[in-house]
């Protein structure tokens, strides 16, 4: 069994940048990899003994930015009423929050297979394995997630130029 | 398609260069909240080591930094009687205690193993804490709430949901592109004719051979259903139709 510490060096940097495009905020992001730690710390005994313990991190890290998002959404909503202004991502470009915020907009399982495959750089088998979904469902998932952001990320180059 | 591939390759980039700019703080820790039963349990075990003079010889014993040869001198000590620890009964404290199913997905078992754990120690504080606010328990939602007041008027709730885990599941879409774990794999078929014999056989834990035979001819599966989605939320406990 490996230590908890050196997984979590490991692995920090790896499942932020996950979290980072998952939340378009790296305030956010932080505090989302620290939950997912904390869960998998309790849960070491058990973890450890996984053949890949990243795959389970990256399947919770992505379940909890889902979670996360519904929580949110009913908080901006109220936080829009009294005219907040939308939180901006100062640690990324404005063209990275862009295609961030554009792939927060696609259906959940587009957005995991994105992340997983662009941020995380995992094979589509990796991929499948941490959505719990064939090596179709995932190609599926990502084809229609690049259709889905072709129209957006167009338009909003044009408008920037 | 191609710039949109591009681009994505280029924001995952920056993103991951990003992430690299931040060092990892000091490795997260936090106490994991035990259920209840368990606290009164260990409670009751320290007052009775306490009273009956052993918590001393364990509070004063050598720790790892104390030199050779400062050991207290031995105490006469008396054996403890065994002490039955307070827990509180409710209709999961005699099982069946479900076993790890290692088909379901991580998450699932995850939420799963939770559940049976805060089940068989009736903590209704932790059932809460699992089902969130999404927790569909009746027509009007329900919640967890629900919980603790099928239990107060007998209608065994926590044991049924321990004989639901215990039972083997069934797989639905949720209609987005996710699935739906359910117990009992009965509730996974459209009608009665499609389930298999042996997940009509397991029904015979929770229903009397007339209720299974009302079911039959009522064409489908009517009784206590659980579901937990692939994302590790749970979803449902329903009585039944």
């Amino acid at each position: 069994m490996g230590s908890f510490e050196s997984f979590y060096r490991s692995q920090y940097r790896s499942v932020l940048g996950m979290a980072i495009a998952l939340t378009s905020d790296v305030s956010a992001a932080e505090d989302l990899v620290q939950e997912v730690f904390i869960t998998a710390h309790w849960r070491w005994d058990r973890i450890s003994r996984y053949d890949k313990p990243e795959s389970w991190l990256r399947r919770v890290l992505v379940n909890r930015a889902t979670s996360r998002r519904r929580k949110l959404g009913s908080e901006l909503r109220a936080l829009t009423r009294v005219g907040q202004p939308d939180p901006a991502p100062p640690d990324l470009s404005p063209e990275t929050a862009g295609i961030w915020r554009e792939v927060g907009r696609l259906p959940r399982r587009q957005r995991q297979a994105i992340v997983l495959r662009y941020v995380a750089e995992l094979s589509i088998e990796e991929t499948a394995d941490v959505m719990a979904c064939s090596t179709g469902a995932v190609k599926s998932h990502l084809h229609r997630a690049r259709r889905s952001l072709e129209e957006p990320l167009a338009a909003w180059t044009q408008e920037k130029s | 398609m191609r710039h949109v591939e591009e681009r994505l390759r280029t924001a995952a980039a920056e993103t991951r260069r990003t992430a690299e700019r931040h060092r990892p703080g000091r490795v997260p820790v936090r106490e994991r909240q035990r259920p209840k039963g368990l606290l009164v349990a260990a409670g009751v075990f320290v007052l009775v080591l306490g009273l009956f003079g052993v918590l001393p010889l364990l509070v004063d014993a050598p720790s790892e930094d104390q030199p050779l040869g400062s050991a207290p001198p031995v105490a006469e000590t008396t054996s403890p009687p065994t002490t039955q620890a307070a827990q509180p009964v409710c209709s999961s404290s005699e099982g069946p205690f479900p076993e790890a199913d290692t088909t379901l997905p991580n998450m699932v078992e995850s939420t799963r193993e939770s559940l049976i754990e805060y089940a068989v120690a009736c903590d209704f504080d932790g059932l809460a804490a699992v089902a969130g606010e999404t927790l569909i328990t009746d027509f009007a939602g329900g919640g967890a709430a629900n919980l603790a007041a099928w239990e107060g008027e007998g209608a065994q709730a926590l044991g049924t949901l321990l004989t639901l885990f215990d039972m083997s599941h069934g797989v639905i879409d949720d209609g987005q592109g996710g699935q739906i774990f359910v117990w009992p794999a009965a509730h996974a078929y459209r009608s009665w004719d499609e389930i298999p014999a042996d997940a009509v056989a397991e029904l015979s834990a929770l229903y009397t051979s007339d209720e299974i035979q009302l079911m039959e001819e009522s064409g489908g599966y009517l009784g206590w259903r659980t579901g937990i989605d692939d994302d590790g939320h749970w979803l449902f406990f329903v009585a039944g139709d």
